[in-house]
């Protein structure tokens, strides 16, 4: 499989307001700092992470919907990072986003036709090729024609989910960032919205990266699993391998948290102490080390790398990743 | 843990109940018009501005008199059964020119809220979209129009382009651009940060069609209220600039320089100036009653 998208070193600073008054410094809040990845084509990538990880922030820059304050992005060998206007209008046919809200992210004043069919009138696609396109998307997605002409509030949240799915896919596009697109609906839709998802993947040969914070899901969906703390990814590795031996201290305590089916299975649960820190004002060294327990002098002063820790490939970002796996292995 | 296999099955076509089927389309619009009817006073307001509309079709049909012929034997009378509301300084009868200045004040509130609502529409939208500097420049000027008494500027632009209806228009029209520009400002921004917009952005959207299509649709309703209430405003503007002589000039039977008029003839027949006054009080009433209705209809957190 070749590699369709790769970021390397990607930044995304916001600058504050300053508290204080007639201050000249203004505070950064540094959402995602230095995260590099790559995606091959037709894989699922998960990216998993607490809320204000900048998971989001990390997929709104590769689609350049947000202006990176740093780093490089190469979709297809090409770099992207500083295309403009109509290059990266262009690019968009390629690119496509699944957002999480359905609720927000439909036009409440545009039919579902006019919904789906904007991004092939935006790309000049002849009319009659258009309307074809819209029955074949609506039928792939699970509505039927006569929801053309309704508009978005008269659509249940998954439905509505279901016609953003179907403007996302109108420009046939390879690579589709789908920002947390279950998290907003019921766990039964979720699960149809999912299947619909991965049908979708096999039919039109999707690329997907799939922001999420539920593990289950992520689990079911992804070939391979970013894990994001503090704008940084603390482990990387395939789906199998990092739910089986996390490798990363911060992705051990979060697969612990994941609820299990069976009661009687003894399952030690490791609980994080104190808060997220705050993104404006991060910890030194390694970002986890506020909340980490097998912290030392090193993690405080020094940032560890992303480097492979297993042959499979698995990366973390760890001092310690050897004693943290033997501590969890015996 | 992985997740169990899908227990629900795969999307069927969804089936809307019949219930569902009915809503219509522009559902909005409807509720919107229904809360209106069962406002009493926005209910007022808009009966005024259906008679007003209606007297202005009409006005050949219903005045009398010509609106411009002289009698001067039968100057100042008072009102009677042969003239409802009596005759002015040259005879001319006051109800035919009082229904034919309805056409007038129609004509002055759509044509100066045009002029507004379009540059204000325009600059509003622009400052809210784009920000930054576009906005500071905008915003300060219209700031800067905002800093003078509104007859004031209005006496200074026509005196600037020469006394004439026309030109009352046009003054009152760039009085009024501040209101829309600040209301346009302040939608455009909420709706900007909208993720449909962003969605929009993301399917390769220009700006023309982001701004044309997305956010100025879904920042009408404060403008239709603020169309609706600066028609009345506009009305009394324009009436008192031609109160002044700087709007219409005779014998244009405008409410304002009817008042004018008949204002050295306030103690003996005092008819002549109270029924001009109270059209425009009651026409402005109606617009401004209307547009409170309005605003509390289209206010989508009454929603139920």
């Amino acid at each position: 499989m070749s590699t369709l998208l790769e970021v390397k070193n990607l930044k995304k600073h916001f600058p504050l307001k300053s508290s204080k008054l007639f201050s000249t410094e203004k505070p950064i809040l540094k959402a995602v700092d230095g995260v590099s990845f790559s995606v091959k084509a037709g894989e699922t990538l998960g990216l998993v992470g607490e809320s204000g990880c900048g998971k989001s922030t990390t997929g709104r820059s590769i689609l350049k919907l947000q202006e990176p304050t740093e780093g490089e992005i190469f979709f297809k060998g090409e770099n992207i990072t500083t295309y403009r206007g109509e290059q990266l209008r262009k690019l968009r046919r390629e690119m496509q986003m699944i957002f999480q809200d359905p609720y927000a992210s439909l036009n409440p004043r545009k039919t579902i036709e006019k919904i789906i069919t904007e991004p092939m009138r935006i790309f000049n696609i002849p009319k009659a090729e258009r309307n074809k396109k819209l029955d074949d998307l609506l039928d792939v997605v699970g509505l039927s024609a006569y929801h053309k002409n309704r508009y978005p509030h008269e659509f249940s949240g998954g439905q509505r989910q279901r016609i953003g799915i179907a403007r996302s896919l109108a420009l046939e596009p390879e690579l589709v960032i789908c920002d947390e697109p279950v998290s907003a609906l019921d766990v039964s839709i979720q699960a149809q919205v999912i299947n619909l998802m991965e049908s979708l993947q096999d039919r039109f040969n999707l690329t997907y990266i799939f922001i999420a914070h539920d593990l289950s899901v992520v689990h079911h969906i992804s070939d391979r699993v970013a894990v994001m703390y503090l704008g940084k990814l603390v482990e990387i590795a395939d789906v199998d391998d990092l739910y089986r031996s996390p490798k990363h201290p911060y992705t051990q305590a979060l697969l612990s948290a994941v609820p299990e089916a069976n009661p009687h299975k003894e399952k030690e649960r490791i609980i994080l102490t104190g808060d997220l820190p705050s993104p404006a004002n991060p910890p030194s060294g390694c970002k986890f080390h506020t909340r980490c327990p097998y912290a030392e002098a090193i993690c405080l002063t020094e940032e560890p790398i992303l480097k492979n820790v297993s042959p499979e490939g698995q990366m973390a970002a760890c001092h310690f990743v050897k004693e943290v796996v033997e501590q969890t292995t015996v | 843990m992985p997740i169990q296999p899908n227990p629900v099955p795969d999307p069927e076509p969804v089936i809307i109940d019949q219930q569902q089927r009915e809503i219509k389309p522009r559902r909005m619009w409807v509720d919107s018009l229904l809360r209106i009817i069962k406002s009493k006073t926005s209910f007022v307001g808009l009966c005024i501005i259906l008679i007003l509309i209606i007297t202005a079709i009409l006005a050949p049909v219903i005045a009398p008199y010509s609106p411009t012929d002289q009698s001067i034997i039968d100057r100042y009378q008072s009102p009677s059964g042969t003239h409802w509301l009596g005759t002015d300084e040259l005879g001319r009868d006051i109800f035919s020119r009082i229904i034919y200045g309805t056409r007038i004040s129609i004509q002055i509130g759509l044509i100066t809220v045009g002029i507004s609502m379009v540059i204000g529409v325009l600059l509003g939208g622009i400052a809210g979209y784009f920000g930054k500097w576009a906005d500071q420049i905008i915003m300060r000027l219209i700031d800067i129009l905002m800093a003078f008494p509104s007859i004031l500027l209005a006496i200074a632009l026509v005196a600037v382009l020469g006394p004439s209806l026309q030109n009352a228009m046009i003054a009152v029209g760039i009085v009024g651009i501040p209101q829309f520009a600040r209301i346009v400002r302040s939608a455009v921004l909420s709706v900007k940060e909208t993720e449909y917009i962003e969605a929009a952005r993301a399917i390769g959207a220009k700006h023309k069609r982001i701004f044309l299509q997305h956010v100025l649709p879904n920042s009408l309703a404060p403008i239709i209220v603020q169309a609706t209430l600066g028609i009345g405003t506009a009305i009394l503007d324009a009436a008192g600039l031609s109160f002044l002589g700087l709007g219409a000039q005779p014998p244009t039977p405008e409410w304002g320089a009817m008042l004018s008029d008949g204002r050295s003839a306030l103690q003996t027949a005092p008819w002549v100036v109270a029924f001009p006054g109270i059209a425009i009080f009651l026409v402005v009433l109606g617009f401004n009653l209307f547009g409170d209705g309005l605003r509390d209809a289209l206010d989508p957190r009454l929603k139920e």
